[in-house]
């Protein structure tokens, strides 16, 4: 697990902007045996960074595997994050999982419009969080595939 | 003049054109006849100057053959004279004989001057003379005779001559032959002064005949005219008291004006009415004469405007200030009346009161003006909660998240270190931060039912309830659970809407027969009137009907939690539902018996 911009590649790349949201699901990842495959940044800039390096344009390779953006997020947030990613050819193809306390239906409604792979509504109960995401992660990791890279 | 008689001249002028025909044939018809009066007293002048002519020729023939006669009987006096002589030798009787014969030849000169221009009865006459000169040679040689050698000797000649008595004969002859002739000549001149005399006369009577038909035709015509003009002024007079009606009736200000002089002809009562003033002291005047400066001098310009531009002038609002200092706003229209001709005769102007229309829109205006205010501020208000909710449902959850989540974090991480009841506090901790959770969900389903927009559709009533009794039951211990659903009328609104309040009601009544033996639910339906209403009745726990009042509130519970679990929104949801579709709720209890829950919407017809 890492925190802040890291240049090592990590396959889950993790936005959220509540340290104690982040430190519930950072849980969930490690009892989940993915701990050290997340990468956690705490704004939509930082993931932006992350992703594109010095090119606008153009998404550092590898790609993660997954990536999971809170809504809410200062700078940018997470719906801004999205519309850059699947702005880029290589984007089109990066499994993107909305996870936010949000339920209100424009929300949900904007981000399918913006090309999203899966919303997730974190719930209060912690252990429901705790088996979500260790689900999450089970499948976009394990069992999730997608176009080799060229 | 009142109200219609500008008006009433104005159709008698139509009626004028339309009669000119018939005038025209009239006149015509007189002038005509006039022609042929004229026609005939020259005609009978020259017929009278020829019969006085004629009576000149009767004249003169009488005075020839008096003349003739006189000749005659001169003749015969001196040839009398003659035989007196010879038979009496009285010296008096050649005095005599020679007086006579002079006469005789005076009146043959004259009888020759008279018959000058006639030749042939000229030459008669000369016949005549030679004859008397014979005669009268004669005489004298019987009186020579008679004095030299006596009366026989007289006698002798006479009878010697022989002839004397053919000579005689000769001459009465000739004076009947130019007696005759000169009658003849009279009858003739007579009847040729006669012919065209005759020719005169017939076309005179012609003519007369003529005239005669003429005017009597004329007169039928005109006859007939005069009734129909008759009539129409008695139509005019019936239309005038039908536009005297109609003029003091209408609402609207009449003024009508005299195009020269601006002057008003005549105005209708509700004119009078505005300006205080009766009919006879606007009339003949003009507007500065009696108006106040403001209201003439707005006449006086639309009138020229209307005079210069326009036959007809459309004011659409201008605003006058009565006698009382009242301000009135007027619409007016100005129209210029023109006789057949095309020539104005009239000015018009016809004014309604719209004071009220007008301060009727104003007060819309501002009324319109605070609506769209408030709605912006609605808006306002509406997006404000908007953003208002969604905080609610972002960042109120993200730190009851932390406590749950922290909480177990506690439990699991260092929970063999805790006292017993330090891990019960930490369980109630966990179930309120849950249960908080719960409340701001159904706060903003809650709340969102007031800003949805309602659908408009034709909702299977009977379906939403059979779906929600199924999905109420799901989990709950249903075997012994008996429940019926009746026949349920469809109902217009909003489908998902609907659904929802018939799976809180259907929920509500499982959870509250939960505890009850041999659980009854019973769903129905009833038509009154303009409404249809639906009912969940179950047999459950009940309520007591004082605290009904406190049913549909939002977070109102009539049961403890640790009783029936809940949030106390559901009925709220359901309260809010009916009444956005117009309809209406409403239940009844029973501690321990049961309870019935009743939704009424309105009707297709009604919505």
């Amino acid at each position: 697990m890492s925190t802040g911009v890291a240049e090592e590649f990590f396959e889950i790349v993790y936005a959220e902007d509540s340290p104690t949201d982040a430190e519930v699901t950072l849980r969930a990842f490690r009892k989940a045996n993915l701990g050290n495959r997340v990468v956690w940044l705490k704004d939509g800039q930082q993931v932006l960074d992350y992703l594109f390096g010095n090119s606008p344009d153009v998404l550092k390779r590898p790609l993660p595997r997954l990536l999971l953006l809170d809504l809410k997020m200062p700078k940018v947030d997470g719906l801004q994050v999205l519309k850059a990613v699947r702005g880029t050819p290589a984007g089109r193809a990066l499994p993107v999982v909305i996870l936010t306390s949000s339920a209100e239906e424009s929300d949900l409604v904007r981000s399918y419009e913006l090309g999203v792979n899966s919303y997730i509504v974190k719930p209060v109960d912690f252990q429901k969080l705790m088996e979500e995401v260790a689900r999450l992660g089970y499948y976009w990791i394990a069992m999730n595939r997608r176009p080799a890279e060229g | 003049m009142n109200t219609a008689d500008a008006l009433l001249r104005l159709d008698s002028a139509k009626g004028d054109a339309k009669w000119s025909g018939t005038e025209n044939v009239v006149s015509a018809a007189f002038v005509g006849a006039m022609l042929v009066v004229v026609l005939i007293g020259v005609l009978g002048a020259g017929a009278l100057r020829r019969s006085e002519k004629s009576e000149k020729w009767v004249e003169h023939t009488y005075l020839v053959l008096r003349t003739i006669d006189e000749v005659k009987s001169g003749l015969f006096e001196a040839i009398a004279d003659t035989g007196a002589f010879i038979l009496t030798g009285i010296p008096d009787s050649l005095e005599q004989r020679e007086k006579a014969l002079s006469e005789v030849e005076s009146r043959l000169q004259n009888s020759r001057e008279l018959v000058a221009d006639n030749p042939d009865q000229g030459r008669a006459i000369g016949e005549l003379a030679r004859l008397i000169d014979a005669r009268v040679d004669l005489d004298r040689a019987a009186i020579v005779a008679a004095q030299t050698n006596g009366i026989g000797a007289a006698k002798d000649l006479m009878a010697a001559a022989g002839s004397e008595g053919d000579l005689t004969g000769r001459i009465r002859g000739q004076f009947e032959t130019i007696r005759a002739t000169e009658l003849k000549l009279l009858d003739t001149r007579q009847r040729a002064d006669q012919k065209p005399r005759r020719q005169v006369m017939w076309l005179a009577g012609t003519l007369f005949a003529a005239v005669v038909a003429t005017v009597l035709i004329g007169l039928m015509k005109l006859r007939r005219e005069l009734a129909l003009r008759h009539d129409l002024a008695n139509s005019l007079r019936a239309n005038r008291g039908f536009l005297a009606i109609v003029l003091d009736n209408l609402p609207a200000m009449i003024f009508v004006k005299d195009v020269r002089t601006l002057r008003y002809l005549t105005v209708n009562l509700a004119a009078e009415a505005w300006l205080g003033l009766p009919r006879e002291a606007i009339v003949g005047r003009t507007a500065s004469e009696f108006m106040t400066a403001e209201n003439a001098e707005f006449a006086d310009r639309s009138d020229r405007e209307t005079l210069a531009h326009s036959d007809a002038l459309h004011i659409p609002q201008d605003q006058r200030i009565d006698r009382d200092g009242a301000v009135y706003t007027f619409a007016t229209r100005k129209l210029l009346v023109r006789d057949a001709a095309g020539k104005p005769l009239y000015l018009v102007s016809i004014s309604h009161d719209i004071s009220e229309r007008v301060a009727q829109e104003s007060r819309i205006k501002i009324l319109n003006h605070n609506l769209g205010r408030q709605q912006s501020e609605l808006e306002a208000a509406n997006r404000e909660l908007e953003s208002f909710s969604y905080s609610v449902s972002h960042d109120l959850r993200s730190p009851l998240r932390a406590v749950d989540g922290f909480s177990l974090m506690l439990l699991e991480d260092y929970g063999d270190k805790l006292e017993p009841e330090a891990r019960r506090y930490l369980d109630t901790i966990r179930h309120a931060s849950q249960r908080m959770s719960q409340l701001i969900d159904d706060l903003l389903a809650f709340s969102r039912l007031g800003r949805q927009s309602l659908a408009h559709a034709l909702v299977d009533m009977e379906a939403l309830a059979t779906s929600a009794v199924q999905e109420a039951l799901q989990g709950a211990d249903s075997a012994q659970r008996q429940v019926t659903i009746d026949r349920l009328p469809a109902a217009r609104g909003d489908p998902s809407l609907l659904a929802q309040v018939w799976s809180n009601l259907v929920s509500n009544a499982v959870k509250y027969t939960g505890k009850t033996n041999a659980p009854k639910i019973e769903i129905g339906a009833r038509t009154e009137g303009n409404e249809i209403s639906y009912y969940v009745r179950d047999n459950g726990a009940g309520f007591d009907m004082q605290y009904a009042h406190k049913l549909f509130g939002v977070f109102q519970r009539l049961h403890g939690q640790e009783e029936f679990s809940g949030t106390g929104v559901g009925l709220a949801i359901v309260h809010r539902v009916v009444t956005r579709h117009g309809g209406r709720v409403w239940a009844e209890g029973t501690p321990g018996r049961g309870a019935t829950f009743h939704f009424a919407l309105p009707t297709e017809a009604a919505a």
